[in-house]
Formats: structure tokens, sequence, C-alpha cells
């Protein structure tokens, strides 16, 4: 299982001496991997710390009980998760006398069920999951419209605006989540741009990084990927 | 990073509805509190008081946890908590503070224009009308080749602005477009209809002036124009394939056929009511693209190829009429049956999408009905498959599960005093129309100084508007007629919505019929009256969503006010 992250301020936050605001973490155990992404809401003071707080906490959830995600509906499976995610920021936030909103991100992860070969993907907010389909690149879930406000998860009923959906991973290689920012630069309007196609249908993340790393990003870019080949082979020697 | 900021949630999609979670009357509180007796010591007890504490949260009043039933009944007692009818009050402010922030078309069409256009033109300081007219004559070549006449009116109103006598329309775009000011729009002012029309002298400055107003036509103009739009300004179509994503900025369907639909139908309800239809085509369907349409889909094929605008705009242009010309030469051979829209949706894949032009052209003859001459009557392209059979079967199927449940819950009552689908019309619930139509909205605002008048008149003529388009409601004038005379005649009156056929069936006609179905459903049944507004959103959505998609149109929304206004007035018929 070979997990790759990669995190970069983008220009703005640079310039505004702010820091990253975009979080990620995996997890893995012998049954499960989740990776995940979360990215912090600008306005909101402690939103880098509430990026953080989010993906260990669903991380460390989905991982702990992913025998109980993979049997739950859709629904139930975001109301956990946020709830959760919510129960861990309000704790951060009554001891640090601060507001829960000022904790505000997004938050997008991936399952992975190494027995059953399927993948969990849930995502609130503007993040996008992408698979590498061997020789193609597909979307697994979809960014929210943020374009009058963005889901995140101190949104009332944000699990409501989660979405969440399963997928056999027989014929994925891979998986990668990307913030808002990253995507941004990967897509031409609704199409990826070639050469990222190609990069992501071949699971070659280090050669995305590279080609993020050229582009100028005004908004913090994140990515982090999952590739599954590498266990594949394992079980297949 | 984001722009916005998370519990806003007035501003996000759907969410609209947590604006009313504090809307709580004494009514609500009792409700919860008989629900929770009704718990007893059961299973459910928790969640019954779980709801109770985040209603006293919501109302900032405070309280003990793990207390007795008597302890929250007096608590409940003794906390000055609104009536409904104070509560009423309070929704209009708070619905007039949300339809405050609604934008207006022409807003709504800035804010696509600024997205969209490149920053290097530096048009940004000319007004919409303008800018759209620069972007059409640029990048669409004055869409000469969609059969919009202006290009001599346009480069002659330049020669005479810089006095110059040679310039052309062609090669001297640049200073024509420079020339341009927004007085070549007064010719509109004085113009003909003829001249106003597509191949009239002023057809290019019509179509952007229609656009940057709102206004929507019949016919199937309206869609034509924003296909041509949407070419001109380099818009996407999502067609789900694996590579794809539905960009929110630049989406057709997004971007033109929901949002224009949200606030067209606003505008039509409005201008129904103003008597104001006459140019203007009846209740937007909401069904955004019409996939049953063979010259819609050209168009989709041509905003999803790799073309510039110009080449868009006039070979989707050159296909739709030489396709509609063969066809027309064909004479009176059947026309291609209508599979129903599904059978269309999936035929419209992405593998169509990929083929050459050739390819799809024959797709389009084999597949879809070109024939624009039946018999001797004579239709525009956009006209054509507009039965909407799935619309309508759910629209037929909802008002037979009202018929029968009206029959059913009247059973007992004498058949003279029965309620029947024709008196199905009480439209809106939460305010009194009838008193607002009698003596005006001067005595909440009185109330309520903050509320700027002329605003809050325009909203409660929306609220009139809406409330006749549910419904029907009395003017209390004098009447020379007895109580009975008009109930008799009140209940003759029909709700227009709920007597639609197939090629009028609209998204607004099932939210109507449903409406009237869910109130009939529970209004006895006490379950509603345990709801807040927010439950009840979700309820409808739960409901009604699955029946809107497979009408194929857009689901429930709390960034459309009219959803948002229909379940309120069903919220109010519930409580009160």
């Amino acid at each position: 299982m070979l997990i790759k992250s990669f995190s970069e301020h983008g220009f703005h936050h640079a310039e505004m001496n702010q820091d990253n605001q975009d979080a990620v973490y995996y997890g893995n155990n012998k049954n499960f991997t989740v990776i995940s992404l979360a990215d912090g809401v600008s306005e909101c003071l402690q939103s880098r710390t509430g990026a953080e707080i989010a993906s260990r906490a669903s991380t460390n959830l989905l991982l702990k009980h992913g025998d109980l995600f993979m049997e739950l509906d859709n629904q139930k499976i975001a109301q956990i998760v946020i709830s959760h995610v919510l129960y861990e920021l309000r704790y951060i936030a009554d001891q640090e006398s601060k507001k829960i909103e000022d904790y505000s991100s997004t938050l997008a992860c991936v399952l992975l069920d190494k027995r059953r070969n399927k993948i969990l993907c849930m995502n609130l907010g503007d993040a996008i999951i992408l698979a590498s389909d061997p020789g193609n690149c597909k979307v697994l879930t979809m960014p929210y419209d943020s374009s009058e406000g963005c889901c995140v998860t101190t949104t009332y009923n944000a699990y409501l605006a989660t979405v969440v959906n399963f997928f056999d991973t027989s014929s994925i290689d891979s998986v990668v989540i990307c913030s808002d920012g990253a995507w941004k630069q990967m897509f031409q309007k609704n199409k990826l741009k070639y050469e990222v196609f190609a990069l992501i249908a071949a699971s070659k993340y280090d050669v995305l990084e590279q080609f993020l790393r050229r582009q100028k990003c005004f908004d913090d870019f994140s990515f982090i990927s999952l590739d599954m080949k590498q266990s594949r082979k394992g079980k297949a020697a | 990073m984001k722009g916005t900021i998370t519990r806003r949630l007035d501003s996000v999609i759907d969410n609209l509805q947590s604006e009313f979670q504090t809307l709580y009357c004494k009514g609500d509180f009792i409700a919860k509190m008989e629900a929770l007796k009704l718990a007893g010591n059961q299973s459910d007890r928790p969640s019954k008081l779980k709801k109770l504490f985040e209603m006293f949260d919501a109302c900032e009043i405070k309280y003990e946890r793990g207390m007795s039933n008597e302890y929250y009944e007096k608590l409940i007692a003794k906390s000055a908590l609104p009536s409904f009818k104070d509560l009423e009050d309070k929704m209009l402010i708070k619905l007039y503070s949300i339809y405050e922030r609604y934008p207006t078309p022409t807003e709504y069409m800035t804010r696509i224009v600024n997205r969209l256009s490149d920053p290097d033109d530096h048009w940004e300081d000319d007004s919409l009308q303008l800018r759209i007219l620069k972007q059409f004559i640029k990048y669409g070549d004055y869409l000469s080749s969609a059969g919009y006449n202006g290009r001599k009116f346009i480069t002659d109103y330049a020669k005479d602005k810089i006095s110059s006598k040679s310039l052309d329309s062609k090669t001297d775009v640049v200073r024509i477009i420079a020339a341009l000011d927004d007085e070549i729009f007064k010719a509109l002012d004085t113009a003909s209809s003829d001249q106003k029309s597509p191949e009239g002298k002023f057809g290019l400055l019509k179509i952007a002036d229609d656009l940057a107003l709102g206004k929507f036509h019949t016919e199937g103009s309206t869609k034509k124009q924003l296909y041509l739009f949407a070419m001109a300004y380099g818009m996407t179509y999502y067609s789900g394939a694996d590579d794809t994503k539905i960009d929110a900025e630049t989406d057709i369907e997004i971007n033109l056929f929901r949002d224009y639909y949200t606030n067209n139908l606003m505008r039509f309800i409005s201008d129904v009511y103003k008597g104001k239809l006459d140019e203007y085509e009846l209740d937007p369907s909401g069904q955004g693209i019409n996939y049953k349409n063979f010259a819609e889909m050209i168009y989709l094929y041509y905003i999803s190829q790799k073309f510039t605008p110009r080449e868009k705009i006039a070979k989707s242009s050159a296909m739709i009429e030489k396709i509609k010309k063969e066809r027309r030469q064909q004479g009176s051979e059947p026309s291609i049956q209508d599979n129903g829209t599904e059978t269309y949706r999936n035929l419209f894949s992405e593998e169509i999408l990929n083929k050459s032009e050739a390819e799809f052209e024959e797709f389009i003859k084999q597949n879809y009905d070109c024939d624009t001459f039946q018999g001797n009557y004579s239709r525009g392209v956009l006209q054509l498959g507009t039965t909407q059979n799935s619309a309508f079967k759910v629209y037929s199927e909802l008002l037979e599960r009202l018929r029968e449940l009206i029959k059913e819950k009247e059973k007992d009552i004498p058949e003279k005093s029965r309620m029947t689908l024709e008196n199905c019309n009480y439209g809106l619930w939460f305010t009194d129309v009838a008193a607002f139509w009698k003596y005006g909205c001067e005595s909440i605002c009185e109330r309520n100084p903050e509320i700027e008048r002329e605003k809050f008149a325009e909203f409660m003529e929306l609220l009139l508007a809406m409330n006749n388009f549910l419904g029907y409601a009395v003017k209390e004038d004098e009447s020379t007629k007895s109580g009975e005379q008009e109930r008799a005649e009140l209940s003759t009156i029909k709700t227009k919505t709920l007597y639609a056929s197939e090629s009028t069936v609209t998204r607004s006609s099932i939210i109507v019929a449903f409406y009237y179905y869910y109130n009939a459903l529970h209004e006895k049944d006490g379950q509603d009256k345990w709801k807040n507004f927010g439950e009840l959103f979700n309820e409808y959505k739960r409901v009604l969503n699955p029946e809107l998609a497979k009408a194929y149109y857009q689901p429930l929304s709390g960034r459309n006010i009219f959803d948002l206004l229909v379940v309120f007035s069903s919220y109010a018929y519930l409580n009160m």
C-alpha cells in the first residue's frame, strides 16, 4: 500500500503570512487503510487546527470501525462521521474558549477495505476524489458547487450535504483526494487536462506533485493518494 | 481557502430552512411535550427529549437535563414564547429578509458574465447589455450564422460615433466594439416588433437586452438565446464522462437552466399577477435541457466540441437548418415516435459526443423527431419533443392520490359539503393574504420601522401573486351575496395548476399538487405538528424529490424561494 501526500502553501496565504490550511492524514491496519484531506476555511481563526482535527478524527474513526462503516447506509455514515468530528471540534473549542465555527473545514475521506476489495468515499465540501482505472482516470466524487458558499464541518446538518459512495476496487489502481486549490490546476473547465489525466491514469503521483509545483496556485494545494497496485502485486505473488 | 463562511446557512443550497430553526411558537413546544409524554419511558424518549432541548437552546431558554415531564411543562408555561400569530409577523419578516437577498435576474446574469468574460477585453465597466452585445459581436460574429440581424445597424452606429466611413464589420471588429455605448439600445425604445425579431434590424440588440434583463419568451426563443449565450461564453456541458466533473462556474445546466429557471419562475409569478404576460411564456417548466429535442442535442454536441465559439454557433445553426430542410423535403413520412425522456437521456451519452460531425448528424436523423411541418402546422425547432409524458404521469398519479384521499376523508360528510379537488384552492396559509389585499402592509411596516417599505410591498405583491398561483384569495370587498352563495362560488374556482395537461405540466404544478396532497394527508394526524420547519422541509424533500426526479425536474431546494414559500405554507397549514 503506497500512500503519498503533498501539501503546499498557495501564494495568497504565503503573502499574508498565514499557515497552509489544508491538512492530510492517513492510517493503516491489517484490514483497512484510510486517507483523508481537510481544507480549513480561511476566514475562520482556527481553521488550520480544525482541518487537522477533522482529518485525524475521521481517519481514526473510519479505521477503528471499518467493518461497521462497510455495512451502514450512506446517510448514516455521513451522520456518524460528521458528528464525531463535531464532537472533537467542540471539545477543543471548549478547551480553548473559542467558537466551534472557528474550526470549520471541508472533509474528504477514503476508506479501503482490503478484504472486501471495496472503497468508501466520503466528501463534504469542494475537494474531489479521483481514481486510476488502468489507462483511464475517473471522478469518484465531485466537488460541491461552492459558488455561493460551501458546506463545511460546522454547517447545520452538514451530513445532508455529504456525498458517500462505495466502489469496487477490482478495477481501480489508485485513488487520490485533491483539495480545490489542487484540482483547479488540474482541470480545464470541466475536463481533466490531458497531461494530468495521463499521470493519474498511470498512478504517477510523484510527477503529479512536480506538475502542481510548476503551477502558480493562489490557494493552498494538496493531495493524498493511495496506490493499491502494490498490495495487489504482493497478494498475487 | 473558502471565500464564504460556514454557518451563514442562508447562502448555502438547501440549508436555507435552518433560518427558521428558531421560529418556534408556544404551540411547537406544547406539541413536542405531547410527543414526549406519549413516548413515556419507551426507547424513543431520549430522542424526543433531545429535540426538546434543541428547541430550548434555539430559544435561549435555560433548563436542566434529566428532569420530569412536569418540570418541562412548567418551564414551557412560564416562558415568554410567541403565539402563532406573533410568529406570523416574524415569519413574514424573516421570509422578506431572505427574499431581499435573492439576486435579481440582472444581478445574476452579471455574475455569470463577470465569471466568464475574458479580463483582457476590459469591458467590465460597461453595462451588462453592452457587454453581452460585445461578446456576441467579437466571439459570435454578430450571431449572423444563427439568424440574427444587426450587423449593419451596429456598424453604421460605430461609423457615426467615430465619424469614419470605412469600417468593415468583419475586419474592424475591435474599432466597432470600442465605439459602442449604451445609447445604441435606445433604438429598441421605438422599434416595432418586427424590427426586434431575430431577423429584424435590431435582432442582436434585442437578444443582448433580453438576456441582461432575464426576459423569457415563447416558442423556444429563450432557449435558443441561452444556448447561443452558452457558446459565446464558452460554457460547458457535463456528459458524465469519467474524466469530467460538473464545473459550477461554466456548467450550462447549473447556470442557465437551474438558476435561470429559479429566477424567472418568481418573475413569471409576479408578472401573471400584474397582468403583464402578453409576450412571456407560461410557467417555466423547470425541466432544463429537453433531451427529446433534436436542436437542443445539436447545441449540446457543439458546446462539448473543441471549436471556437464562432464555429460552434455557425456549425450548430447550420446542422439544425440542414436537418430541418431535409426533413421537410421528405414530406409526410411518419415522424419518429416519442420514446419518452428517459430513453433519450440514456441515448445521449459521452459516446455520442465523441462521434464525428457526420456520424452525429446521422444519429440525430435516425433517432429524433425533426419534423417541424406536421400537417399544415409549422413549429419552431425548439418546440419539438416538448410533451412531458413522464412528468404528466407523476402529476396525474399525485392528483389521483389526492382525489382518493379526499374521498376517503370526506366519506362521512354530506355530499354537498364535501371537499373536492375543485375546492383545493386555499392557496398560501401562513399569512392572511386577504387582509393584506384589503389593508396593505402598512401595519407590519409600522411595527418594524427597519423594513424598507417599497421593497416590502414588492415582496407582499409576490406573496399575493403566489397565493393566486397556488389557489384563490377571497377579496374582502362589500358583497351583495349571501355567505352560502359566496361559499358555493368559491368552491367552483379551480386552482389552475391542478388542471395541467401533458404539454402544460410543470415542476411547479407537481409541487402545488403535492402541497395539497401533503396537507390533506397530515392535517389531522398530528405527526407533522411535532415537526419544526426544518424537519418539515426535509420531509418534503424526502417524499417529493423522488417524484420530481421521476419527472426529470430539479429537486426541491432552499435556494428556490417558490419551494421555500410552499413548504412554509404547509408548515403553517399543519400548525394553525
